[in-house]
């Protein structure tokens, strides 16, 4: 499969005179883009314009693609999974959802439980599920219908050392050939994940680039222990 | 499999086939189960349950089009393709197994109360319960509409209430006036022998019924600022289905039921003759026996003008001709109860039913009381039986004073 591209023109969305996001223009290519930004930035609402959860106020966004499926796999901020369903029940309804045809729903089940390592619990009810599992099953819900964009908000929160240690592998492998955008607010996320860095503050783009450069916007004076945590602060206007 | 499980561990519509079926069974066993026998009767009276069913569906439809609506549920309702395909999938694990025991049960009622030569019709018939069936497809639809815009609690709610308000506004619960309405199902609680089913009312039901169920299922939403609100599109769906309902009267049938003019057909005996519909063959065992002790003991004792040629059942849709046979009702009683005394047999048999002054507002003629229930003790003491508790004074007549009597009650007339 092709990676293809998630493209936003102009895009604003508006809550009444509180919140504005945008105007935005940004086009995602292939590979790990980690979007970055203090509580109220505007990271879910991109996601969820993106997922055509709400419609945007104004702009457009589109998923481009060469080849191949040009679907889009969304895990929101905190997705509701039945806790009463196994993950392997779940996996096929949702492949239903997206149109996976039936001779092909079982390989889609079985490939998207492989890519997060739940193989073994595919009879699983989910209440039965750790934390990380859940998040796994998560992220498995979101690539069941093989998208070529995967956006994934704030996966790893919530989650132990170990756990997210593990589910950025998970993430790392559910990237390839693919467009993946990643909202957290964690250092350590960012430097594991991201070949790309986008730092929204106040519903505008205020980083686009790579972490080496990154890390060469910070300031003497920010907080944090290392370079990428000074740029962050920095750049969230979080100087001391 | 996997598809049940899923849908077993998620909705909650599928679910309600448990009280669902303790409605249907208490709904069959209520009342001695008057219908057995009759085939329009047993599909119109199994209409009852669907005033407890059809409020339920909705609010459990309600529930479930809530909870597949809830934030960390939308992306996959309105992220997909043909977002109202997950709608119209928890509606279906709601309606299909409820219609599904709702055609059973028809069935087996049918089955039980050896319902062979229904005078409705097998096809009509077989129409009447679809429509039941697409009247909880139509709840379990209402349901589903209203339920992806609130909360679960007050989906549940709402979808309850709306179904059991319109369960009397859209039928003829609350007002007898004939006109076509959605949700006039049946719900008989009397027999219904001399009664077609009008091919045109059902056939509107049904119409109307699947039309506005498939406009609810479809009502798309769109989500503005974190409010769920119907689409466009959605909005149209649902006033088209609000204009169907509320005009629907304007061009179809007024009456779902017509007059089936057909005699009883099933005769026993000669003097006097005694003719059943087949329907109700299976009373003959209980009715018959009293009719022949009355009239055998008219005749031994002298009073061969109390013994008619012939007695025909009467129906909704036939009345025989009061100089040709004598009219038989069957009381509720012998439908609900299995009991039938010789008082009344003799009442009926005597009670000029085809009277006006017994059908409408006017009084009835001076001495009426008086001849009437002296005919009817006349008549139970030569059988051995004695009146009791008549309202009016009353005495023993002669051969002769009964024959005047019946004659002038069969002319409507009070002669002593």
């Amino acid at each position: 499969m092709n990676a293809g591209r998630l493209v936003l023109r102009d895009l604003t969305k508006a809550y009444g005179n509180a919140f504005t996001l945008g105007p935005l223009s940004l086009t995602l290519t292939e590979g790990v883009t980690c979007l970055v930004g203090p509580n109220g930035a505007g990271k879910s609402t991109l996601f969820r314009v993106a997922a055509k959860v709400d419609r945007p106020t104004s702009g457009s966004i589109t998923v481009e693609n060469g080849a191949g499926s040009a679907t889009l796999g969304y895990l929101p901020q905190e997705p509701l999974l039945p806790p009463s369903a196994t993950c392997e029940d779940f996996l096929y309804h949702v492949a239903w959802l997206h149109r996976v045809p039936r001779r092909q729903r079982k390989d889609a089940v079985s490939s998207a439980l492989a890519a997060v390592g739940l193989t073994d619990r595919r009879a699983t009810r989910i209440r039965k599920l750790s934390g990380g599992m859940r998040r796994r099953l998560g992220i498995a819900h979101a690539i069941v219908h093989d998208p070529a964009i995967v956006l994934l908000d704030e996966p790893t929160v919530g989650l132990d050392p170990v756990q997210r240690v593990s589910l950025r592998k998970t993430i790392d492998t559910v990237s390839r050939n693919r467009v993946v955008l990643v909202s957290t607010h964690l250092v350590e996320d960012i430097r594991g994940l991201a070949d790309r860095v986008i730092i929204l503050n106040n519903g505008g783009v205020v980083y686009d680039g790579d972490i080496s450069t990154l890390e060469k916007r910070a300031a003497p004076g920010a907080p944090g222990d290392t370079d990428l945590e000074r740029a962050i602060a920095s750049l969230m206007g979080e100087t001391s | 499999m996997s598809r049940a499980r899923f849908a077993l561990s998620t909705l909650a519509g599928p679910w309600l086939l448990l009280p669902a079926l303790g409605i249907e069974i208490a709904t069959f066993l209520v009342r001695g189960m008057p219908w057995r026998g009759e085939g329009m009767w047993t599909v119109d009276w199994f209409a009852i349950s669907l005033y407890l069913v059809g409020p339920l569906a909705a609010g459990a439809a309600a529930v479930d089009a809530s909870r597949l609506s809830r934030p960390g549920n939308l992306h996959l309702v309105v992220g997909v393709p043909r977002s109202w395909r997950v709608y119209a999938r928890a509606a279906a694990w709601s309606a299909i197994p409820l219609m599904v025991l709702h055609l059973v049960t028809i069935v087996v009622a049918l089955l039980v109360g050896d319902v062979r030569q229904p005078g409705a019709g097998w096809l009509m018939m077989s129409v009447a319960a679809v429509v039941q069936c697409f009247a909880i497809l139509w709840f379990v639809a209402l349901g589903s509409a209203i339920g992806r815009f609130v909360n679960p609690l007050l989906a549940g709610l709402a979808g309850a209430a709306a179904g059991y308000v319109l369960n009397y506004l859209v039928s003829d619960a609350l007002d007898g006036e004939p006109r076509f309405r959605l949700l006039a199902l049946g719900a008989a609680t009397v027999t219904l022998v001399g009664r077609g089913y009008n091919p045109g009312y059902l056939v509107g039901q049904l119409a109307v019924l699947g039309i506005t169920s498939a406009l609810f299922v479809v009502v798309a939403m769109r989500v503005r600022s974190g409010v769920r609100l119907p689409s466009a599109a959605g909005a149209v769906a649902a006033a088209i289905s609000v204009v169907m309902i509320a005009f629907a009267p304007a061009v179809l049938p007024d009456d779902r039921r017509i007059a089936d003019p057909r005699p009883p057909g099933h005769c026993l005996g000669e003097g006097p003759e005694i003719c059943f519909y087949y329907e109700h063959r299976r009373y003959a065992e209980l009715i018959e026996p009293r009719i022949r002790t009355l009239t055998d003991a008219a005749l031994e004792k002298g009073y061969p003008a109390f013994v008619p040629e012939r007695i025909m059942e009467v129906s909704h849709g036939y009345r025989p001709d009061p100089a040709e046979a004598r009219p038989l009702w069957l009381p509720s009683q012998v439908y609900e109860e299995g009991r039938y005394t010789l008082e009344d047999a003799a009442y009926d048999l005597l009670l000029p039913a085809h009277c006006e002054f017994l059908n409408g507002p006017a009084l009835t003629p001076e001495g009426y009381d008086e001849v009437f229930f002296s005919l009817l003790g006349t008549w139970l003491e030569i059988a051995g039986a004695k009146l009791v508790d008549a309202p009016v004074e009353h005495r023993t007549l002669t051969p002769a004073e009964v024959s005047r009597a019946l004659d002038g009650l069969a002319a409507c007339e009070v002669r002593k």
